[in-house]
Parts: structure tokens; sequence; C-alpha cells
């Protein structure tokens, strides 16, 4: 891994983990919706682990993990508007 | 002499014309041929994602970097809009924080939708060797920001 490129975006995930793992406790902390906070930190940091093992074999971007991540965020968006209306 | 210059002259002829129809053959053998089409699985990525030809891998990873921090922006987004609801009790009408939140929350839900949409268009502007197309998300951004900002500064004046 002397890659730069590879280390700055694996970084970048462990970055985006960390965030999702930071407002994953907030939620908890706050009381909206523990399945918010639950699925937004298993399936972002699960993202960031496959991610970077998968980094070390392929240094091509994964489609699959970037569309998870999207549909998990924009998911507990969502349900974070109803919970705020609720 | 002559037979075996008409025998020449017909064998010359009838090369000329096999070759001049010989893209016909290699075109119904094209269409003909038996190919073997591999069968698309859905977890080994998006159709497009085999089109062309792989770009420079950096760029690649440069714009996975630019989509991961759009995301960590609908985290903070969502963030604000947890916050508002739970901390922000110095507003005298309640409604003023819900709505708050829920600007926050559904910017949240508009930017991470776009920031997908821009990803994969420039991933595949890339590897069709095409210019970068336009997407709206910084404008969005910008808009949603403005709007949200305008809204707390009228809360915090006149709703104190």
């Amino acid at each position: 891994m002397t890659d730069e490129p590879r280390q700055r975006t694996s970084l970048a995930r462990d970055r985006t983990a960390l965030a999702a793992a930071v407002v994953g406790a907030v939620l908890i902390k706050f009381g909206v919706d523990d399945a918010i906070a639950i699925e937004i930190v298993a399936g972002v940091v699960a993202f960031a682990a496959a991610a970077t093992l998968g980094l070390v074999r392929h240094h091509r971007t994964q489609p699959r993990a970037v569309a998870v991540v999207a549909v998990l965020v924009a998911t507990t968006a969502l349900l974070t508007v109803v919970a705020v209306l609720s | 002499m002559s037979s075996t210059c008409a025998a020449s002259h017909f064998g010359v002829r009838k090369a000329r014309t096999s070759r001049r129809y010989a893209h016909v053959g290699a075109r119904l053998r094209f269409y003909t041929q038996r190919v073997a089409v591999p069968e698309r699985r859905w977890w080994r990525g998006p159709r497009w994602f085999t089109e062309g030809t792989d770009p420079d891998y950096r760029f690649s990873l440069a714009n996975e970097r630019t989509f991961l921090a759009w995301i960590r922006t609908v985290l903070a987004f969502l963030a604000a809009s947890v916050a508002v609801v739970q901390l922000a009790s110095v507003f005298r009408t309640s409604w003023t924080r819900t709505a708050l939140a829920t600007a926050l929350a559904i910017s949240g839900l508009v930017v991470c939708t776009l920031a997908y949409a821009r990803w994969a268009g420039n991933e595949r502007a890339m590897r069709n060797e095409r210019p970068l197309p336009f997407n709206p998300l910084l404008l969005v951004v910008n808009v949603a920001l403005a709007a949200i900002a305008i809204m707390v500064l009228a809360l915090i004046v006149f709703d104190r």
C-alpha cells in the first residue's frame, strides 16, 4: 500500500464511517429512533470495512459498495424526516 | 496461347469478384455466429460499468472520494436536523423547530441522491472518454443552505 491515491481513498472511507458512527451516536443519545442509528452505523461501517479490504485486491472503485452507501444514507435521511415529523 | 490468356483472365476476374464480395460473407458469418454472452449479475455492478475502457484508477478513486465527501455533508445535515429538534428550545413556536429540522433532513436526502447521480455520471463519462456532465448538486446545496440560513436568522430575530 504505497500508492497514495489508494491510501487517501481508504482514509476517506474510514473518515466517512467515523462520521456515520458519530451521527449514529447522536441519534441514539437523543433517542430519535434506535433503528435509524443502528442502520446507519452498521451499514456505513460495513461498507468501509468491505471497501478497504477490497482495495487491497482491486484498485478500481467498487460500484456496489458506492450504491449501498447511497441507499443506506438516503434511507436514513428519509427515516429522520419521518421521525422529526412524527 | 489465347486459351491460356483467357483462362488466366477468367481466373483473375473470379478472384476479383470473390474479393469484392468477401465482406458480405464476413458480415454474414459475423451476424450468424454464436457468441457466448456472459450472464449479467446484479452484484457485479451496474450495466454501464462494463462500457468503454477503464479510466486511470486515480481518477476513479478521486471521484469516489468526492462522493464520500458529499456523504459526510449529508451526515452533517442529519446531525444538525436532530440537534435542532432536541436542543433548540429557545424558539417560542414549536413548529419552527420542526420546520427547520425537516428542511435539514430533506436537504440531506436530496444531496445524497444527487451525490450518487453525480458519481455515476462522472464515472460513466470517464469510461466513455466524454466531458464530465453538469450536475445541479452545488446549486442545490447552495440554495438549500441559503434558505436554511435565512430561516435561522428569521427565527433568531423574530421568534425568541
